[in-house]
């Protein structure tokens, strides 16, 4: 039965614990980081960091303050673009039982470039060692032993919960409309083609410029289909990443 | 404090989810059987003080206990006595006089709350009292760095507050170890306000050096929207803070913000006020802290 992830933003604090969590169970090395006027460190996602709270803030115009905390990382396509933009079979793999989906040590043969501007979400990494491409697997290690994923496990705050798809998706409902009361710009970020499901209280591009594959509330968003077809890449370089 | 909560034949009373309760229960919300609370599952303290000598709610409506037949019903009673017409104590049973006190023996203030300012503000003058801060704080004369600002100091006219963060644990003397945290939190900031930073020419990302009367410290500017300068008696005052994060241990991760802070504490524990002190700041092109 297919696996999923419900990531409810409302809930999450901004610990940090899913990044922590991730990059310990990895064994992934210490990156060097500088403070530069934000608490989103490292600055992005990398070949050693699959997991990365994303910070940003807003004046609104009524004088409030908003500040949003999106713990990105790969969405686990149910229909991968990024497999489908593999040339080996064997590269880019779908586990049948969880959706997960895996980067082989094969994806160092693949053109990472191709691979990278294929996602919509801006998740692969070249691990510059071992020439790998680098991502989320949704601890399929661990999933496999029964235990949660990592970012799961580490979640004080309870934001993230993995399931069976059927049952995230009801959760995910049920979530839905409990958040829209407050916030009538409440959304489930893609809900229908991914498998790590966000619920965002505002238009997503205020939480990341990739919070969706469909970012039309963002300058130079493409559709789904579009995206597919790979044509994106060199518009996505010209956008500014909003961060705070 | 857990004395009482593990019962032979109920097991672990706090697991307990039974919502069950009498009228006059229902009418102040109060659950006996759901979870537990010490000691011997009372919800409120000294409650006896809200009957008169006979045992009678002063307030019917939201009586907590009340003596019916020989008994007390409701809330667990504070001190099993029959009421005071009968030969109970007072209700504050562990008080020695029995009796509720705005101020207990032993305090070196109150008895009643009073705002001071802290021991360095930007004003001259306590709008709310003749007494401008705590006549009875701890100070320490011990160096020359034991030094407070005069009221409204025109060179130190910003206010610092301290703080900790999710990262590391207090000073960060460990957690600045671990290589994971580290990366997550590195280097010592300055939160300031888009005012503030556009008044002293920095930007977000910029070295600067903060400044009081005691000693100087380097960080990084974290211009946010979360930072706003307050309007106080009609002047604006403007507001950073720096975590207590950091430290020399480690190299190149700044300095300890201690070196700007007061050394004042609070009357009776001596508890340091890090929460309040009077800066400066200024950019500067390089630093060496960092």
């Amino acid at each position: 039965m297919p696996k999923a992830i419900l990531i409810d933003t409302t809930k999450c604090t901004a610990c940090r614990g899913c990044q922590v969590g991730c990059k310990e169970w990895k064994n992934y090395p210490p990156v060097a980081t500088k403070q530069r006027g934000t608490h989103q460190n490292p600055p992005d996602l990398g070949p050693y960091n699959v997991k990365l709270v994303r910070f940003s803030e807003h004046m609104e115009s009524d004088g409030t303050v908003k500040w949003y905390f999106f713990p990105d990382a790969c969405r686990h396509c149910l229909d991968a673009p990024c497999k489908s933009g593999a040339s080996l079979e064997d590269s880019i793999i779908q586990d049948k039982e969880t959706g997960a989906v895996i980067y082989t040590e094969k994806t160092a043969k693949e053109n990472f470039e191709a691979i990278k501007s294929s996602c919509p979400y801006d998740i692969p990494r070249l691990d510059p060692k071992t020439k790998r491409i680098v991502k989320c697997d949704m601890c399929i290690d661990r999933v496999r032993a029964n235990l949660l994923p990592m970012c799961v496990k580490s979640c004080a705050m309870g934001a993230m919960t993995f399931g069976e798809r059927s049952d995230i998706l009801k959760l995910a409902a049920t979530r839905l409309v409990a958040v829209q009361k407050n916030n009538p710009k409440a959304q489930l970020c893609d809900m229908e083609n991914v498998s790590i499901i966000y619920l965002v209280a505002d238009a997503p591009g205020k939480y990341h410029k990739y919070a969706v594959a469909d970012a039309s509330d963002s300058p130079g968003y493409m559709t789904r289909k579009e995206m597919l077809a790979g044509v994106f890449a060199p518009l996505r370089k010209a956008t500014k990443q909003l961060q705070g | 404090m857990y004395c009482g909560g593990y019962s032979p034949t109920e097991g672990n009373l706090a697991k307990r989810r039974d919502l069950t309760q009498t009228p006059m229960q229902a009418k102040i919300h109060l659950y006996p059987k759901f979870a537990w609370a010490w000691p011997v599952n009372r919800r409120i303290l000294y409650n006896r003080a809200g009957v008169d000598l006979n045992g009678t709610p002063y307030n019917p409506a939201k009586a907590v206990i009340a003596w019916q037949d020989g008994k007390w019903v409701g809330d667990v009673p504070d001190g099993p006595a029959k009421p005071m017409a009968q030969g109970g104590p007072y209700p504050f049973i562990m008080q020695t006089e029995g009796h509720g006190q705005l101020y207990g023996p032993g305090r070196e203030d109150g008895p009643m709350p009073e705002h001071y300012e802290p021991a360095e503000t930007p004003l001259t003058k306590n709008p709310f009292s003749s007494q401008m801060s705590n006549p009875c704080m701890k100070t320490v004369h011990a160096s020359e760095y034991d030094v407070l600002c005069k009221n409204g100091d025109p060179k130190y006219p910003i206010v610092l507050t301290t703080y900790c963060m999710t990262e590391h644990w207090c000073s960060g003397s460990e957690t600045r170890n671990g290589p994971a945290l580290l990366e997550a939190e590195p280097q010592q900031y300055v939160e300031l306000s888009h005012e503030l930073a556009k008044e002293k020419g920095i930007k977000n990302g910029d070295f600067v050096l903060v400044e009081s009367l005691r000693g100087k410290c380097e960080a990084v500017a974290m211009v946010t929207v979360r930072i706003k300068p307050f309007t106080v008696m009609g002047k604006t005052v403007h507001l950073v803070g720096m975590p207590f994060a950091f430290g020399w241990t480690k190299p190149k991760c700044g300095d300890a913000v201690n070196r700007l802070t007061t050394s004042v504490g609070d009357p009776n524990t001596t508890i340091p006020e890090y929460k309040a002190c009077l800066v400066n700041l200024k950019k500067i092109a390089k630093a060496t802290e960092l």
